[in-house]
């Protein structure tokens, strides 16, 4: 808390105080409960665990323990030795973390591998030329904005 | 359905004054308004809470308050770059401004004062009527508010001087800096 620290600001603070508040505008009832009835039929996957369906929770609760228990079995002594030696690959670590689910994730690894790198390159180009290009638009957008606030 | 009815009965009770929060700091209601939806949206997440509870005003406020900051932050850091090549002249031009439109506003009654101040309000630069607004109107100290905007103390309280000074334009102070309010009361009283 504080105090005004003169006659003006606290002549100011008075007066400010006994301004009335503005009247909200007739549609932010109505926009406010769209919303809120959106968010309540909102999807099962959208929601915390506990609302999830009772099947999903159980399966997704199999899936849990399986994960975990591919964790159990996960080659800890290998892979502290791996990153030791600072040779651990992407696969290495999945396979000696994730045991049971070694092939999928040793497939997964393998496909982000053999992507060649001119793709790469390709992809950051885009992304750098679409970032710039938005960049550009932004100015334009701005810049007309406030040409037009300034000849209201 | 009963509980969005009685959702509905809150929201109705403290639109105005959710509104008004981000309103004041934001400046314009398209983006008071998201705030404001935002805040009614939180609101129903946390209403078993909130329903029945005497604070549930507070929280609201403190809650369009921060988002409004956020929205501002946010906006900032993305449009820096921009509005860092404006310069302050702005500031000149609007205390003439405020001041060539209000002239006469010892001769108003009560309730058109309050318009123009609230109109003058919402004319200032952002970067006065923000620490301006969150000083007066959600009572916090400059050092609150330069830790809140991420500016220098210094800045606070002089975009806080500006304000004040383009807002005295606005309505009419005495030597002493009170409000001259007995003449503004004798022209109501007039038949």
């Amino acid at each position: 808390m504080k105090e005004p620290d003169d006659k003006l600001a606290a002549s100011l603070d008075r007066e400010l105080k006994r301004l009335p508040e503005r009247k909200a505008p007739p549609m932010l009832a109505t926009s406010v409960m769209h919303l809120v009835r959106k968010y309540e039929s909102r999807p099962w996957w959208q929601r915390s665990w506990f609302e999830w369906p009772a099947g999903l929770r159980w399966f997704s609760a199999l899936v849990m323990l399986a994960m975990l228990a591919g964790m159990g079995s996960a080659d800890v002594a290998g892979l502290q030795t791996a990153i030791a030696r600072g040779t651990a690959t992407l696969n290495e670590v999945s396979a000696m973390l994730f045991g049971t689910f070694s092939p999928v994730l040793e497939f997964v690894g393998s496909l982000i591998a053999n992507i060649p790198f001119f793709v790469w390159c390709l992809v950051a180009v885009g992304f750098t030329m679409s970032w710039i290009a938005s960049l550009g638009l932004g100015v334009v957008c701005y810049q007309l904005i406030r040409t037009r606030k300034h000849k209201h | 359905m009963a509980n969005l009815e009685v959702f509905e009965e809150f929201m109705v009770g403290y639109q105005n004054m959710v509104y008004s929060t981000a309103f004041r700091i934001l400046g314009n209601e398209a983006d008071a308004m998201d705030v404001a939806q935002e805040v009614f949206l939180r609101a129903y997440q946390h209403f078993e809470k909130l329903h029945d509870n005497p604070r549930a005003g507070g929280w609201l406020r403190r809650v369009a308050r921060n988002l409004s900051l956020n929205q501002i932050t946010r906006y900032r850091n993305r449009w820096k770059m921009f509005s860092e090549l404006e310069s302050d002249d702005s500031d000149e031009d609007f205390v003439s401004r405020v001041a060539a439109e209000s002239d006469d506003t010892s001769q108003l009654d009560e309730s058109r004062r309050q318009q123009i101040l609230e109109e003058a309000l919402s004319k200032l630069p952002d970067k006065q009527r923000i620490p301006l607004t969150l000083y007066h109107f959600e009572d916090m100290s400059y050092e609150e508010i330069a830790k809140q905007l991420g500016v220098s103390l210094g800045k606070v309280k002089t975009d806080i001087h500006r304000a004040r000074e383009a807002l005295k334009k606005t309505i009419r102070f005495d030597d002493e800096g009170d409000i001259v309010r007995s003449y503004f009361d004798s022209m109501k009283n007039q038949p």
